[in-house]
């Protein structure tokens, strides 16, 4: 029986074994796909109802843009990004800063003035709970969707950096 | 009939008395101490120290980022003297500050603004202000960077103890392939000298412990990490958080005399240093420090004539409770170095990075067990003492 079964193997045709190949690949990306969608609807609702729990401690309309600052991970991105947060982010419209760190590691006095009306403290660490950003970072939201995220760690700093304060852009808080 | 009484209450003392010698040597908590600091320090800008004028010992908490301040307490945690270090700090640079005495606040900088060290006063107006470039006798071609370590005392008499790092050289160009870079720059780095021994007073400098690195490792690996050394008891102890070995260097020759291996009973502390051509990236050197068993700290007790050598458990990659705040163990040694016992502390408990030792007692910092922003601006300690 075995015999017969290899002798059949060996019979396979090219075509054949480049079909089960195709079907195989298809397959697998297919159900990587749905993974991916499913994570991300999973992250995005997560995320909707993070967002809805401190919807009463800020003084913005719709939130399109989610500027997480933590001071883990790399130090030195990690304070260049919140450097950056703080010269260009704050009080911009439609964009929430989510800082969680006690300003050991990063400078968080401009987070703190009493003017600032677009930033939430957050030490319990219920961002950092829902996976979507490991360290710092950003998130694009498009009709209530997670549209985009940037991870800030040392790959491509500078352009990651320049493409968030592009979108974030130069729009103040009314 | 009063034979075997006596015998009995003979055989009674000699059980009590071998009940009490076995007991081997702890840490038993005493007490809580409160420290009201309005912000949350880092344990590597807090810590202690002896005012030889007055008799006195202080504890002392700095933020240098966010408030730019200087907290100097008494033992029973009233506050002392506040220094605003706003004249010098003007940015992100500052590395550490090592507080001497009153007048002798030491400054270190970071990546950002490399190689300088600033002395305050108690005013916090700065009196001195070294540029170790202009100073130090270095090798004409080597780039280097100094650090002081994290993990203790760096400070002695007048002297202070630098870690010398050299990753590059200027007349020669850095391979452009991955692995041939990762090789030059270990070997700058690993044979250049350890140590830059500065003197304060007179600015007098010398470079030593040449080729240090290569105790622990070799140029196919990257780390160890930078500076992870201590002066505790009149010895230098080298150590990093990819191995179980400890040298220990003579502070006046810079030479080592003696290599320690620490071995826990209840966690694996092992080699794991990376392959270069592994992909050595911040978060995998990340994983290793807060997943992974290493040293955290040494500490003598001149009191009880006692090493402490604190080492963190290892645990899960994803487990919960990662960094400092793991289980950890303290191990106790003699003054020769013979262990007496080690001792287990659960997760969560305590940050053992905080670990300061007084005339009172040993105090380690306790976990934070609230996170909001109001606890964190206390800093509580457990007290312990010493049982035999």
């Amino acid at each position: 029986m075995k015999m017969l079964r290899k002798s059949n193997s060996r019979n396979l045709k090219s075509a054949d074994k480049l079909f089960i190949l195709l079907v195989f690949i298809f397959v697998s990306c297919s159900s990587n796909e749905s993974k991916i969608k499913n994570n991300r609807c999973n992250a995005n609702d997560s995320l909707m109802e993070y967002l809805h729990t401190i919807s009463d401690s800020v003084h913005i309309d719709s939130i399109k843009y989610v500027v997480y600052i933590t001071e883990k991970g790399c130090p030195s991105c990690q304070s260049y990004f919140s450097e950056i947060a703080s010269n260009h982010f704050i009080n911009k419209k439609n964009t929430l800063l989510i800082v969680n760190s006690y300003g050991q590691g990063i400078d968080i006095s401009y987070f703190l003035s009493d003017t600032v009306k677009n930033v939430v403290f957050e030490y319990s660490d219920n961002f950092k709970n829902l996976g979507i950003l490991k360290y710092s970072g950003f998130i694009e939201l498009n009709n209530n969707q997670i549209d985009t995220i940037i991870d800030i760690n040392p790959d491509e700093i500078q352009s990651k950096i320049d493409y968030i304060t592009k979108r974030i852009g130069n729009s103040e808080i009314p | 009939m009063k034979h075997k009484l006596y015998f009995a209450f003979l055989l009674l003392y000699i059980l009590l008395i071998s009940c009490q010698n076995n007991q081997p040597v702890q840490l038993i908590k005493v007490n809580e101490l409160v420290f009201d600091t309005e912000f949350k320090p880092t344990f590597f800008n807090s810590g202690y120290f002896y005012d030889k004028e007055t008799n006195q010992e202080y504890m002392y908490f700095a933020d240098v980022r966010t408030f730019k301040k200087l907290k100097i307490f008494s033992l029973d945690g009233t506050l002392k003297h506040e220094i605003s270090l706003k004249e010098v700090i003007y940015g992100n640079f500052i590395d550490r500050l090592i507080m001497v005495h009153f007048d002798t606040i030491i400054l270190t900088t970071n990546y950002n603004h490399l190689n300088r060290i600033f002395f305050l006063n108690k005013e916090g107006h700065c009196w001195k202000k070294i540029f170790l470039d202009t100073i130090i006798n270095t090798p004409s071609n080597d780039i280097f960077e100094a650090y002081v370590s994290r993990c203790g005392n760096v400070f002695n008499n007048d002297i202070l103890y630098l870690h010398y790092d050299r990753p590059f050289l200027k007349n020669k160009v850095s391979p452009t392939n991955k692995f041939e870079h990762g090789k030059y720059i270990n070997h700058n780095r690993y044979s250049a000298p350890y140590f830059l021994v500065f003197n304060i007073k007179d600015n007098n400098n010398r470079l030593g412990a040449n080729g240090l690195y290569y105790k622990f490792t070799d140029i196919n690996h990257n780390g160890p990490e930078g500076a992870n050394y201590c002066f505790t008891n009149n010895i230098l102890f080298v150590f990093t958080s990819y191995t179980n070995k400890i040298l220990v260097v003579n502070p006046i020759t810079l030479k080592t005399e003696r290599e320690l291996f620490i071995k826990s009973a209840y966690t694996t502390l092992r080699n794991t240093f990376l392959k270069i051509e592994s992909d050595p990236t911040y978060e995998y050197h990340n994983v290793i420090l807060q997943t992974k068993a290493n040293i955290k700290k040494i500490e003598y007790d001149k009191k009880n004539e006692l090493y402490y050598v604190i080492t963190l458990h290892e645990v899960d990659e994803d487990a919960k409770i990662r960094g400092p705040h793991r289980a950890f163990s303290i191990h106790i040694y003699n003054k020769e170095f013979k262990k007496l016992n080690e001792q287990c502390f659960e997760a969560d408990t305590y940050d053992p990075n905080n670990f300061i030792i007084t005339s009172k007692g040993i105090l380690i910092e306790n976990s934070k067990t609230d996170k909001s922003h109001e606890d964190a601006k206390k800093v509580k300690f457990s007290e312990f003492k010493i049982s035999r």
